[in-house]
């Protein structure tokens, strides 16, 4: 019992790597999870899927590297709804000077993927623009609820067919759009705090902000999401993997006239699920059986060390 | 070696190297540390130019000249350039002011500026961040009806409300009114129900969707009550961290003890979902050192 | 404040963009910039509160200006303003040129970081203080840094077909080796040791010795265990639906472990938030009209 409680550091340091790592040399059919999903993931995947074919919308990726296990999945699944539905976006960030790169790192290792699925890429210019960081990002959003022509002033990008940098106003991801209520939806990836930024500029503008946000921002996102100021969220790793399973599984569809695994009863609709060939169940489900495992050593290191307490309590008195 | 390989071989002993303070402060941690805050450095230098002196201050001061039109392309006109946009380099650099016991009063220019800046944008923020929250804080505490506790799985409809669901969904009404004496039903139930009856499932379906719009209408004595317990959570918890009077008193006292139980369980939440996502990113970097890795190194077995 | 609206006429304090003009202006304009600093720092004492308050009180007053003029919603840039609404369009169209003042004095005023971390650094070497040898690694990363990503950034600008790997040169694979395979594997890595931390922290500290300290981890274990997919599954689908024979209707099913969690999230987790973040909303508010108003004591 002593030894038990009174378990070495290193020990469970070493423990914690073994069992998030068992899980990856598992058969992939045996790390795929079903995954309840809940009203917030299930509204924003909903919204997403109703965005209309052709818009533009404007992707915020306010995340680097450091926070890859959460929010690489949220781009890439939001990335392959774009695909899916042919959107075109504006890629942008406003928290971190890195994040515009890994942004586009995370684009450009979908297209390998598409392009192994021979589906089409995306093409800079024609289907996205990728504008960088905007360091003051709340008077940016200020503009776009007042002015979208002015947000994107003074910025250009290159034009493969006319071989020069032009305004990106020119480009066909912004050409139409002459209010802020032309876009299809905001989205915003972040692991920090940017998202207050936005809902203080941008909700009640008009335009759908859909927030993706990691596990320790959530919870304060969850009150944006509870007044209404945006339409869903997808809330960390747990949330990736819903968005999963929804891109997988379809919402209140059901190929054989079976229960339909995912119920939205607040959506009369059904979404069918998206081809194959975009691989719905990716990152997220790959990670979420370590997740378990962590979450599982979690618990027991808990109840072990209130085992101990217990125990040496007891001891005391007698 | 593949530059990619080589990328993630060095990003794999540069994980480690940072991972070795677990263990304790060593060298090759404190040398590792510092070429990150070194690198780290560098990029904020170079990002303060390329993503905003440059855009922000060098192309507003100075403008963009014309560009004439070529084969592929149209002419782009040219924009003006404000020169008065010099002048916040001398107000910019007043802050290092603050390294001079003379003229450091100086350096409160361009911060004052700055939080002044700040300050002024608050009144906009505070009204459209809570006011919304507010407005959907106000929760009905009073149950319209109380002819049951939870939301019911069947609903006493009038002959209108029968004919409005029957013209709306094509099923018969007396139809309608056996489907309105247990309206939450799975696939299977809708099936045999739409058998039982000769109708198709879908207008089972939307009949359900009706019938249960016209439930959500109400508010029942369980959302009632969970609806005190949200407002009470709310009012406690602000009370709790109300500190411009004195908390004396009995109600008070425990009003506010309540709200710290409350509190508890927000910030027992919070705990899981920020464990989650502390475990997220060390599985990500587990799947980097060792899935990435490894893929890397067959890749370059052939 | 700047006259972005007019674009077919040439605004105030403004030339022909990119010309040798503008760029001369610019000049005089620095020059004598810099000799206003230099004559500020004659100012008496006395006067030196207003000058800082009186920057500070026109700063925010944009801002508050702005949200409180009326002005229409979503003005087409085709759209003529009328009567009051010149002011209001006026005000909206300045905010990316007072956004870009904002910017270019941060960028400044974060000189003073980099300048810090140099003396730091700079200093230990220098004088060979211990552990000089890791300041040197560090200064290298730093110029090494620099150099290849304005090098880069230059090459980019200059040729933008070497956006793809296909066409890079040495300078376009120094940065991705620096930035991608380097820099943010230590990011990640430096992010992702904490959950090492929480797991040992909870293992030792998260006790059952108080109500709260109960309720926190009853809370904390419930939040845990329905973040688990297939325990969720397990115990909201399997277990409910051997009760309630798959009855949707069924009472028991607001005792499935999604529904707790869900009612926990709705009814406690998000007031008990909210009330903070309102709290703290009340406190940035009195902040922001505190500073913008000068009323701080120290300040000035």
């Amino acid at each position: 019992m002593e030894k038990l409680l009174n378990i070495n550091r290193y020990a469970m340091y070493l423990l914690l790597c073994v069992v998030v790592t068992i899980p990856f040399f598992l058969p992939p059919s045996a790390t795929v999870i079903p995954t309840l999903t809940n009203p917030n993931t299930q509204d924003l995947y909903i919204n997403m899927m109703q965005i209309p074919e052709g818009s533009t919308v404007i992707i915020e990726s306010d995340w680097t590297v450091s926070t890859r296990g959460e929010s690489a999945g949220q781009l890439e699944a939001f990335l392959k709804i774009c695909r899916h539905r042919n959107l075109k976006f504006v890629l942008l960030s406003g928290a971190d000077p890195q994040a515009p790169q890994v942004a586009l790192n995370t684009v450009k290792r979908l297209n390998a993927q598409f392009k192994d699925a021979g589906l089409p890429e995306f093409k800079p210019w024609d289907d996205y623009l990728a504008v960088g960081l905007f360091p003051d990002p709340a008077a940016f959003w200020q503009t776009v609820s007042a002015n979208i022509r002015t947000s994107f002033a003074g910025k250009t990008a290159y034009d493969p067919a006319a071989g020069q940098r032009r305004s990106v106003y020119e480009s066909p991801v912004l050409k139409n759009i002459k209010t802020n209520k032309d876009l299809g939806m905001v989205v915003i990836i972040t692991a920090s705090a940017s998202l207050d930024t936005m809902v203080q500029r941008m909700s009640g503008k008009g335009t759908k902000l859909a927030p993706m946000v990691t596990g320790v921002m959530a919870p304060e996102a969850m009150v944006y999401y509870a007044s209404g100021q945006v339409v869903g969220l997808s809330n960390g790793l747990r949330g990736v993997v819903e968005l999963e399973t929804m891109m997988a599984r379809g919402v209140n569809y059901s190929a054989d006239s079976k229960e339909p695994f995912v119920k939205a009863p607040q959506f009369p609709g059904k979404i069918e699920p998206l081809p194959e060939g975009l691989k719905p169940l990716d990152r997220g489900m790959s990670y979420f059986a370590s997740l378990h495992a962590a979450l599982i050593l979690m618990i027991l290191a808990v109840v072990l060390g209130n085992i101990g307490l217990l125990y040496q309590n007891r001891k005391g008195k007698s | 070696m593949n530059f990619e390989f080589a990328k993630v071989a060095v990003g794999v002993v540069a994980t480690l190297g940072l991972y070795s303070v677990l263990y304790r402060e060593n060298k090759f941690y404190r040398l590792i540390e510092h070429i990150y805050i070194g690198l780290a450095v560098g990029f904020s230098i170079v990002a303060l130019w390329v993503e905003t002196l440059e855009s922000s201050w060098w192309n507003q001061m100075v403008g963009t000249a014309a560009v004439p039109a070529t084969a592929t392309a149209p002419a782009q006109p040219s924009t003006p350039g404000y020169y008065l946009f010099a002048l916040l380099v001398p107000i910019g650099l007043l802050g290092y002011t603050v390294f001079s016991k003379k003229n450091n009063w100086m350096s409160r220019i361009p911060i004052g500026m700055l939080l002044g800046f700040w300050g002024g944008q608050q009144l906009q923020v505070f009204w459209q961040t809570y006011s919304p929250q507010l407005q959907s804080a106000m929760k009905p505490v009073l149950p319209t009806t109380t002819s049951s506790v939870f939301m019911p799985r069947s609903i006493e409809l009038s002959n209108v409300a029968v004919n409005e669901i029957s013209t709306a969904t094509q099923l018969p009404p007396n139809v309608v009114t056996d489907l309105s004496r247990n309206f939450r039903l799975n696939t299977d139930m809708v099936a045999n129900f739409a058998q039982q009856n000769n109708v198709s499932p879908e207008s089972v379906q939307a009949a359900m969707g009706a019938m249960a719009g016209r439930v959500g209408g109400e508010v029942y004595m369980s959302q009632a009550i969970s609806n005190i317990i949200f407002l009470l959570t709310l009012l406690s918890v602000l009370t709790y961290f109300l500190f411009s009077f004195e908390q004396k008193g009995k109600f008070i006292n425990g009003f506010t003890r309540l709200g710290r139980w409350l509190l508890m369980v927000g910030f027992g939440a919070i705990f899981g979902s920020t464990v989650m996502g502390r475990f997220a990113l060390l599985i990500d970097r587990m799947y980097f050192v060792i899935i990435e890795f490894f893929q890397g190194l067959r890749s370059l077995g052939g | 404040m700047l006259n972005l609206l007019a674009q077919t006429e040439m605004p105030p304090f403004a030339a022909e963009g990119g010309s040798d003009q503008v760029k001369q202006f610019a000049l005089y304009t620095l020059i004598a910039g810099f000799l206003l600093v230099a004559a500020m720092s004659f100012v008496p004492t006395k006067l030196r509160r207003p000058i800082v308050v009186g920057a500070t009180f026109l700063a925010g007053f944009y801002y508050v200006l702005l949200w409180l003029w009326p002005k229409p919603v979503n003005f087409a840039p085709e759209q003529k303003p009328q009567g009051s609404e010149h002011v209001g369009v006026w005000l909206t169209n300045a905010l990316p040129g007072v956004s870009s003042i904002t910017q270019t004095l941060t960028a400044l005023l974060l000189g003073l970081g980099v300048y810090s971390v140099l003396r730091l650094h700079g200093t230990k070497l220098i004088k060979k203080q211990k552990d000089w040898a890791f300041s040197l690694v560090l200064l290298i990363s730093m110029l090494t840094m620099v150099t290849i990503g304005y090098v880069d950034y230059s090459e980019l600008k200059n040729n933008p077909d070497k956006v793809n790997q296909a066409s890079w040169g040495f300078f376009q694979y120094a940065k991705d080796f620096l930035f991608d395979g380097m820099l943010q594997a230590m990011d990640a890595a430096m992010f992702s040791s904490i959950a090492f931390f929480i797991l040992f922290a909870a293992y030792r500290a998260f006790r059952i010795r108080s109500i709260e300290s109960t309720v926190l981890l009853a809370t904390a274990l419930i939040v845990m265990l329905s973040l688990m997919g297939l325990v969720e599954y397990a115990l909201s689908k399997q277990v409910i639906d051997s009760i309630t024979g798959g009855d949707p209707g069924h009472f028991m099913n607001n005792f499935a472990l999604n529904q707790v969690r869900n009612w926990i999230q709705t009814y406690v987790q998000g007031p008990g938030i909210l009330a903070l973040t309102w709290g703290i909303g009340i406190g940035s508010l009195s902040m922001g009209l505190r500073l913008w108003l000068s009323l701080e004591k120290t300040g000035g």
